[in-house]
């Protein structure tokens, strides 16, 4: 993708903006064109699919029939198909649950992965279920980068393997991902870790995410989250996360297989909104927020939401 | 689907007349169930990607090892499922355990996170097993001091019930009350041996009580092995499952 020179396109437009407004006031504004104009970024999410790659089997107390990557892909195919612009990514655990994971480590989910297209994925604690070593011997597998700033992976085989952000672009409108992983002392095993260091997620997350609003001008800032919704006591979540957030738009959240029928709205440090979302778990719903930015500003002004739900009209 | 041109046209309008950052506009449309709205069913080239795969762990998991007269899943205080599990690591384990010529655990703990999947009424079959325990985490026995084991007790309590055998509690705020080891009343001057996984042994879901155990002994059996093999050991006629109010509030 060619990249545009920021600055000079930014007084560019700035000008057209103001070009713009005075048609406003004159009674001539061209609303065909603003709206034509428009920028839509459709984002799909999942979270915890945890080796889910069949549909729950036909007897399955609770979710007989439902899920599956194949039913994921048929309806990730016709949103890219109706829509311009699509992130699709997944906040963690990908791994362990179901035997392909036993008989294949992860080789399968992460293929299938690939080819529903997924952009990024965060790292869960259970995708650390067959070792340090068992992640990242698997990595070859994956074409998505895993974004993660809070484990220091020093001097272990995951060193250089992930990154603690990434930006995409999009019709000129800048989307920055941060990824964050779950304290793994008294959740994952001491020997499956290694020499992995826990980081404390905030400062990490306060200075990426107000470098890339501020600095990398992202129209929007996604956190990609491990921690999980919501505890009873203070530990860090997503909604402890979004309150004392500055520059994060959108939680996208995972671990806690946490059904939620539309995101929660939070108010930032700043009185911001922030929307901290999560599809449950398994592959049993596909989240799916558009955000319509202004092309001129970069302003992201509309935002609606919709979770699907991967199973036939016919099963509950 | 859906689009709502006209609402966008009119937020449009409002944010290039207004310099000041205004709240965005936020609309949830709700579900959408695939089938209800003509979307395709399954992308065939996956399936023709997953099949190799699948056969060979369908070839693995298939084996029918027990039927179940009525789906177990689990829950709190206590549940068909957590009942059937612990009590499987239970007796399982304890054999062993005679095997080596040590003394039986008294009382078996678990934790309700690691049961992964219920178990479905009818036919259970080893990817079943697989579903439910897809760790490879092996049973342990720890013995604890008896203030460890009072500390473990209001544990379960507080947590409003995991899956146990050979206990039996009321709940009553966070404190464990008319515990029942054993059928007998628990004994706080006492040591006790506990049977858990390795898991919990090593400070997962953050049991303390269990970090500084009098000894700790390995059995070498895992849990899914342990449910596996009670399966297998049950008479061919479906099982049944029983919540018998070894935990209540």
């Amino acid at each position: 993708m060619a990249e545009f020179p920021d600055k000079n396109r930014r007084e560019f437009l700035k000008q057209l903006s103001g070009g713009l407004l005075v048609a406003g006031l004159t009674g001539f504004p061209d609303w065909t064109n603003a709206a034509k104009n428009e920028v839509k970024l459709t984002i799909l999410h999942t979270n915890d699919v945890h080796s889910h790659v069949d549909p729950f089997d036909a007897n399955h107390p609770k979710y007989a029939g439902q899920g599956g990557v194949a039913r994921r892909a048929a309806i990730i195919k016709r949103i890219r198909q109706q829509e311009k612009n699509v992130l699709l990514f997944d906040a963690g655990d990908m791994f362990q649950g179901t035997p392909y994971f036993n008989l294949y480590g992860g080789e399968l989910e992460l293929k299938l992965m690939s080819k529903l297209g997924y952009d990024a994925a965060t790292i869960g604690n259970h995708d650390f279920d067959n070792g340090i070593d068992g992640l990242s011997t698997q990595l070859k597998h994956a074409d998505f980068p895993l974004i993660n700033c809070n484990y220091d992976f020093s001097g272990t085989s995951m060193e250089g393997k992930s990154v603690p952000y990434k930006i995409f672009e999009k019709q000129g409108i800048r989307i920055g991902v941060i990824g964050v992983g779950i304290e793994l002392n008294g959740l994952v095993d001491s020997r499956l870790i290694g020499k992995t260091k826990y980081l404390d997620p905030m400062p990490q997350i306060l200075k990426i995410s107000s470098y890339l609003k501020n600095r990398k001008k992202c129209s929007l800032v996604v956190c990609l989250s491990h921690l999980g919704h919501q505890y009873k006591n203070d530990k860090i979540s997503d909604m402890i996360l979004a309150e004392k957030s500055e520059n994060i738009d959108l939680i996208i959240g995972g671990h806690t297989h946490t059904f939620l029928d539309e995101p929660v709205k939070i108010k930032n440090k700043n009185g911001k909104q922030v929307l901290v979302t999560q599809a449950g778990w398994a592959g049993l719903r596909l989240g799916r927020i558009d955000f319509y930015f202004n092309p001129i500003s970069g302003e992201n002004h509309t935002t609606t939401t919709t979770m699907i739900e991967m199973k036939k009209s016919s099963e509950n | 689907m859906k689009y709502k041109g006209f609402l966008l046209l009119a937020f449009s309008i409002s944010c290039i007349a207004c310099s000041t950052v205004k709240p965005y506009a936020y609309e949830s449309k709700g579900f959408l169930t695939p089938g209800n709205s003509g979307l395709v069913e399954e992308d065939s080239v996956l399936i023709r990607e997953i099949d190799p795969y699948k056969s060979k762990m369908l070839e693995i998991m298939s084996e029918i090892l027990a039927v179940s007269a009525q789906p177990l899943e689990k829950g709190q205080p206590e549940s068909l499922l957590g009942n059937f599990v612990a009590d499987a690591c239970y007796e399982r384990a304890n054999l062993v355990i005679s095997e080596q010529g040590k003394l039986k655990a008294d009382f078996c703990v678990l934790n309700n996170g690691g049961l992964r999947s219920a178990l479905p009424q009818g036919n259970i079959t080893l990817k079943n097993c697989f579903e439910l325990m897809p760790f490879e985490n092996e049973l342990v026995m720890l013995t604890l001091s008896a203030q460890s084991t009072q500390d473990l007790l209001n544990y379960i309590a507080s947590k409003g019930g995991v899956p146990v055998s050979n206990l039996q509690m009321k709940i009553s705020g966070s404190t464990a009350e008319s515990v029942l080891i054993d059928g007998k009343p628990v004994d706080y001057k006492k040591e006790y041996f506990v049977l858990t996984s390795d898991y919990l042994a090593n400070g997962g879901d953050d049991m303390k009580m269990f970090q500084n155990p009098i000894a700790i002994e390995k059995t070498g059996l895992k849990v899914r092995d342990a449910i596996v093999e009670h399966l297998r050991s049950l008479p061919k006629q479906p099982f049944t499952a029983k919540a018998d109010g070894r935990i209540s509030r």
